[in-house]
């Protein structure tokens, strides 16, 4: 006999990545991340790759962000890790014949883990958005150019890997003696790289006017592990089981990131007045249910009578939903001399919930977000004879207010039973821009 | 007294450790329903055992302060038992309530205590095979009412606002005292609870979205005689669902038995107060709820 089992709701993957959810620069998360059209520093490799064919200058951002989530599930704090790392950006425009064009690297490398993935059972409740969300390296490479006076394409790639691979046991599994046992292993794990495209176009529409759309790829993190024992059981030469085998086939998701259209406006109210406004579409619907599969084969000869596994129910249905995000960035130029420039930034943005209540089996727990951001720059010029160009300093503060939500269970034998999500999370970062 | 063996044990400190918690933040102070499961505290799960007779059916409260009082019956009487939530010493047991009634018949058991909603503690319990009730003010001094409820083995009351709920084991499944079966053993031939349902305990809460929750833990046993400990809810007394899966709650070593579910659930944690054989005779084990 050979039985062939599927085996569910045994681990849960998270989703995203840091600069998603607390963005990335300086300058970006002050405006609340409203900068598809509006950025115009080493964050165009996130918010916009058209926009970095904007200057002239070779630019190097380099900066760190901070952000400590406070979340409660049920009143208790879930302690959920912060995300902290360096941001880093390189920015080298040049001119091919009579086109205008710059290329972009930009990398956000956490200072605690460059990536976490670890599975959960899917009735363990967690944040699904914080889990492992900024627990990640974000790395991305970008081209852009301009053509004509007033428009700006470019487009890229971000990098990140997936693991294949599989254990094999080959030989004789000593039985009732398992120091008698006499195997060769075999292990083959394979890191693929997966890359992930984006893209962006910037039009000045106006001098006062700038529009611009963007696009993210989505991803989803595959770990594709195998293990299979295969020979006889029992002692050698008079073996109860003779040629069989054991396989376990384990699929588990994680990192999910939504495929994401942006657009948005950066309008000059005045020379000191900047505004802009965001809109982006986050593809949530495609988020499955993040239970992993385990799938098992056995054949265990006679044995096969008395070994009974028994195959788990079907996973439930996440139920995702699509989001749009609207966000709202101002800067104004709150003061100028020869030497120095001073701006002070704000922002608000509202990313409602992809996640429904919480009612079955599955807890990936999720709210709504209202995102308060503040900020200031200083642009200093001939500073000192080594820096020609000006140079900049950023900093930003933010808060993430994640309102009560209750959620309740349709079964009354639910382990977990009816809770309230609630939360806060706190943002911070500094950053610098040099110019050559 | 035959001597005791009590084992001295930290429940807040091994519940503050996250059963079932995971690697790396996200995952620490979770809500637990109190349905289950739930796990065994440390590799000691027996808490208090006298070798000179059996405990059976505990019933627990959680103290003021800290630590649990249970009962238990013990050679035809009811004891209670101060367990400590923390290093220090138990209280010593002492006799709670003793037959003194004709209709009890000269042995009392099965206790079931529960808060009462104007104060105080009332205890349902069984003797001749009727359901007896006495209230307390302190747990310590009992006063019994003057006759029996009804018929029923296995009391357990709880009030759910100002309306008492009294179960009893009936001739395999569970009842109403004085109404209808509210739970019988299962249809599915494999599961635990197969041959039987007994020794029901009720507990009631109300979730934090407001809704009433009922929940009954009772002893299944199958056809090869084990007994294992289940779960079922409800919202309204009358009507029971188990869970989907309908397995039992607490994972015991396949040649364990396990008898006298005393559930005692808190806002962010559960503890099972529950019977298991050491060394021969009926003691009282805990576990804890565990993150599922």
């Amino acid at each position: 006999m050979r039985a062939t089992l599927l085996l569910a709701a045994v681990a849960v993957r998270a989703h995203a990545n840091p600069v998603d959810a607390f963005g990335f620069g300086a300058r970006g998360p002050a405006m609340a991340g409203a900068q598809t059209a509006a950025t115009d520093d080493g964050g165009a490799n996130y918010y916009n790759p058209g926009a970095l064919a904007l200057g002239d200058d070779i630019r190097i951002d380099l900066g760190y962000q901070i952000a400590k989530p406070y979340l409660k599930i049920g009143g208790g704090d879930q302690g959920v890790d912060s995300s902290r790392g360096l941001a880093l950006s390189l920015t080298a425009p040049g001119d091919v014949g009579p086109v205008h064009l710059a290329v972009g690297l930009a990398v956000f490398l956490p200072d605690e883990r460059i990536t976490r993935t670890r599975t959960l059972p899917s009735a363990r409740p967690r944040w699904a958005l914080y889990d492992n969300r900024p627990q990640r390296l974000f790395l991305a490479s970008n081209l852009a150019l301009r053509v004509g006076d007033d428009l700006y394409i470019g487009g890229g790639i971000a990098y990140m890997s997936r693991t294949g691979g599989a254990i094999d046991l080959e030989g004789r599994l000593g039985f009732p003696d398992p120091n008698d046992s006499n195997f060769t292993l075999d292990i083959d794990v394979t890191l693929k790289t997966i890359r992930y495209a984006q893209a962006g176009v910037l039009w000045r529409a106006q001098p006062w006017l700038l529009v611009g759309a963007s696009f993210r790829g989505g991803f989803v993190l595959a770990l594709d592990q195998g293990f299979r024992i295969h020979g006889d059981l029992g002692p050698a030469g008079s073996p109860v089981v003779k040629d069989g085998f054991f396989e376990l086939h384990s699929l588990a998701f994680d990192l999910f990131q939504p495929e994401q259209w942006a657009a948005g406006f950066a309008l000059q109210l005045t020379p000191r007045v900047l505004v802009s406004g965001d809109v982006t579409w986050q593809r949530w619907s495609a988020y499955e249910n993040p239970a992993a599969r385990i799938q098992i084969s056995y054949d265990l000869k006679q044995l096969n009578d008395i070994v009974h596994i028994v195959a788990a129910p079907p996973l439930e249905k996440a139920y995702f939903h699509d989001t749009f995000v609207p966000r709202l960035g101002v800067e104004w130029l709150a003061a100028r001399s020869p030497h120095a420039a001073w701006r002070v930034r704000a922002g608000y943005a509202f990313e409602p919930t992809p996640a429904p209540e919480q009612r079955g089996e599955l807890n990936a727990v999720d709210n709504d977000k209202h995102t308060f951001t503040a900020g200031f720059g200083v642009s200093l010029s001939d500073v000192t004879r080594v820096l020609v160009h000006p140079f900049d300093i950023d900093a930003y503060v933010g808060a993430t207010y994640l309102p009560p939500r209750t959620h309740r269970k349709l079964s009354l034998t639910d382990p977990v039973g009816d809770y309230i999500s609630e939360g806060l999370v706190l943002m911070a970062g500094v950053g610098t821009r040099w110019r050559f | 007294m035959a001597v005791l063996m009590r084992h001295m044990w930290c429940l807040a400190a091994l519940a503050a450790c996250g059963m079932g918690a995971a690697s790396g933040g996200g995952t620490d102070h979770l809500p637990v329903s109190g349905a289950g499961p739930y796990g065994d505290i440390g590799d000691q799960p027996v808490v208090f055992a006298d070798p000179g007779a059996d405990l059976t059916s505990p019933t627990a409260i959680a103290l003021e302060g800290g630590g649990f009082r249970i009962w238990y019956a013990r050679a035809g009487e009811i004891w209670r038992v101060d367990l400590g939530d923390g290093p220090g010493p138990a209280g010593e047991p002492a006799p709670a309530l003793a037959a003194d009634r004709a209709w009890e018949a000269g042995a009392v058991g099965n206790p079931s205590v529960t808060p009462a909603p104007g104060g105080g503690l009332l205890m349902v319990y069984e003797a001749a095979g009727q359901v007896g009730a006495a209230r307390s003010n302190d747990g310590v001094a009992w006063m019994k009412d003057a006759a029996p409820l009804g018929d029923g083995h296995d009391p357990s009351a709880v009030y759910a606002g100002d309306e008492l709920f009294v179960y009893v084991a009936d001739g395999g499944a569970i009842r109403r005292l004085g109404g209808d079966v509210v739970l019988s053993a299962s249809t599915d031939p494999l599961a635990f609870d197969s041959a039987a349902v007994a020794e029901p305990t009720a507990a009631f809460g109300t979730t934090v979205a407001g809704r009433r929750w009922i929940g009954l833990f009772y002893v299944g046993a199958n056809a090869a005689g084990r007994t294992l400990i289940g779960f079922a809810g409800s919202g309204d007394g009358a009507t029971f669902t188990r869970p989907p899966r309908g397995r039992p709650i607490l994972a015991a070593p396949s040649i364990v038995s396990e008898r006298g579910p005393a559930p005692v659930v808190l806002s962010d944690r559960a503890y099972l107060f529950y019977n298991r054989v050491k060394s021969g005779r009926w003691a009282i084990a805990a576990a804890l709820s565990t993150t599922p």
